[in-house]
């Protein structure tokens, strides 16, 4: 079976206007199998959203390839099969949730009828039915972060990524995604999430993947990757400190 | 036509925002300044002939048009970038081009739109005073007028592929400008200054739009008529050639380019 999303030796490198160069991503290895819940753990800066952005064709790599579902990640094919959820999105303001939502499914070929029908019921699967008409403008963060969730899954995608889903939320909040998340892998999607929140991973995710400066330290199941008596967050810092004396 | 689909929602998001925020209101101050400057006109020249208040309401339109058409387009991009919009976007199937050309196209037809109310404001004005030309003219006019409008909105936006909202605002309102004032007498002079200068006028007298082609503002003011159709056929074809042109080099800038939240 294909992976969801199957990196090799991924390099990005920013080039400034003045000369300058930021080796973001310096190979990258990475596969997300379909039906897996992945974590993406690492400090500010390590390159998770780079990465992603890979995956989902809005940066060319400097080096390596990425394939998301069998595609190359810029194939627009693979577009109609990926639901994604950007890091710190800012929605229309001027539109409502359901108009938004309502839009976005009719960029996936749904008639306006089916578009509005799945609009309310994404509405109310991240608990957002009583918000569907207010502007997005006055949504709160943690109820933008909701419609990121809704916007994301509009035609059940075979992959979500999502980028720091939890960021911002309330802990009830913080339940209703893990719930979200849980329920896309029993349909039998992927799900591959960068986070900071390593309790919320350890919770929800099968797998997860430590980056560090660019490049993918430990991944395997959470249990695996900490010692006997060791949690993942203390897990995580062993691997980030050893990573950074390393280099 | 999901390509269709995808321009005319990107196009229609233009519109409402363009109607929820501010912007509705400018129109509203440029259509009340507009009507002030024509009152003005009618005050000050009580025995005056229709053509001078058709000659300064033209002017006035053409300005606030292209005032706004290069605002529209300009800030589109931008504006998407520094709020995530673009990633959600364009992580749905909406390809770049679609998302290009729906900018344009809201941009364009919502300066046209605003562009009509102006038209029918001074075309208004002037028969009251006993008109100047009649709808042929005048329907002439609005479709060059209607082209010019496309180029600006689309050379803005392919500066705006690579550019700050700001400094594309600026060199597309610079562009219309240029394509105005200087490009009729560009020959003349690159004749006349000659050498190297020369050879720099000569090339931008090619390489920049002539609008001047598309403003029959003359024709409507003096009652000369309508524009033979062949000509006139011949400048609403370059005008459509500059804006095809204007939307291709914008999907070059854009295919490409890396997209990143700050803005940068
Ligand atoms: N457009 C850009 N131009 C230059 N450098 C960039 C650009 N985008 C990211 N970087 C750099 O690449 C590195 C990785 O950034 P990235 O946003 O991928 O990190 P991250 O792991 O998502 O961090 P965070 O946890 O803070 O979200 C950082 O050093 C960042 O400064
Ligand atoms: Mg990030």
């Amino acid at each position: 079976m294909t992976n969801a999303i199957e990196i090799d030796s991924l390099g990005v490198t920013f080039r400034s206007r003045r000369g300058g160069e930021v080796r973001a991503l310096d190979g990258v290895d990475l596969a997300v199998a379909p039906g897996r819940i992945v974590g993406f753990l690492g400090p500010n800066g390590a390159g998770k959203t780079t990465t992603l952005q890979v995956v989902l064709g809005f940066l060319a790599p400097t080096r390596g390839t990425a394939r998301v579902l069998g595609l190359p990640a810029q194939a627009p094919e693979a577009r109609e099969r990926v639901g994604y959820l950007p890091e710190r999105a800012r929605w229309y303001p001027f539109l409502t949730g359901r108009e938004l939502l309502v839009g976005f499914g009719r960029l996936f070929g749904l008639s306006r009828r089916a578009a509005a029908d799945r609009a309310a019921a994404l509405l109310a699967e991240v608990g957002l039915a009583d918000a569907a008409d207010r502007r997005l403008g006055a949504y709160s963060r943690g109820m933008a972060q909701r419609f990121g969730l809704a916007q994301a899954l509009v035609q059940e995608p075979d992959l979500l990524i999502l980028d720091e889903p939890t960021s911002g939320l309330d802990p009830l909040g913080r339940m209703a995604v893990r719930a979200i998340i849980q329920r896309q892998r029993a349909r039998g999607a992927a799900v591959f999430f960068s986070s900071h929140e390593l309790s919320e991973v350890e919770r929800v995710c099968d797998e997860v993947a430590i980056l560090v400066r660019g490049r993918v330290r430990v991944r395997g199941r959470a249990a695996d990757l900490a010692r006997p008596g060791e949690s993942l967050e203390q897990c995580f810092l062993r691997v980030v400190e050893a990573a950074e004396a390393g280099t | 036509m999901r390509a269709m689909r995808g321009v005319a929602m990107v196009a229609g998001t233009v519109w409402v925002e363009g109607f929820r925020r501010k912007d509705a209101y400018v129109l509203w101050v440029l259509l009340a300044a507009l009507l002030g400057v024509l009152a003005g006109v009618e005050v000050y020249g009580l025995a005056r002939p229709a053509r001078y208040v058709v000659d300064a309401g033209l002017l006035i339109t053409w300005v606030f048009s292209g005032v706004l058409v290069v605002t529209l387009s300009g800030r589109q991009i931008a504006a998407d970038e520094t709020s995530g919009m673009v990633f959600a976007l364009l992580s749905k199937p909406l390809g770049r081009g679609a998302y290009l050309a729906g900018k344009w196209l809201g941009a364009w037809s919502m300066a046209l739109a605003a562009t009509l109310l102006f038209y029918a404001v001074v075309a208004g004005m002037g028969a009251v005073r006993g008109g100047v030309s009649g709808p042929a003219v005048w329907g002439q006019a609005i479709a060059l007028h209607a082209a010019a409008l496309g180029i600006v909105g689309a050379l803005t936006l392919a500066l705006a592929t690579r550019l700050t909202a700001g400094a594309a605002m600026t060199l597309g309102a610079l562009l219309a400008v240029v394509g105005f004032a200087l490009m009729p007498t560009l020959g003349a002079r690159a004749a006349e200054a000659g050498g190297p200068a020369g050879a720099v006028l000569t090339a931008a007298h090619f390489a920049l739009p002539h609008l001047e082609l598309l403003d029959l503002r003359r024709r409507v003011v003096h009652a000369w008529g309508p524009s033979p159709w062949g000509p006139w056929l011949a400048s609403l074809a370059y005008g459509i050639g500059w804006t095809a042109l204007g939307l291709l080099l914008a999907w070059l800038g854009f295919r490409r380019r890396p997209l990143r939240q700050d803005g940068s």
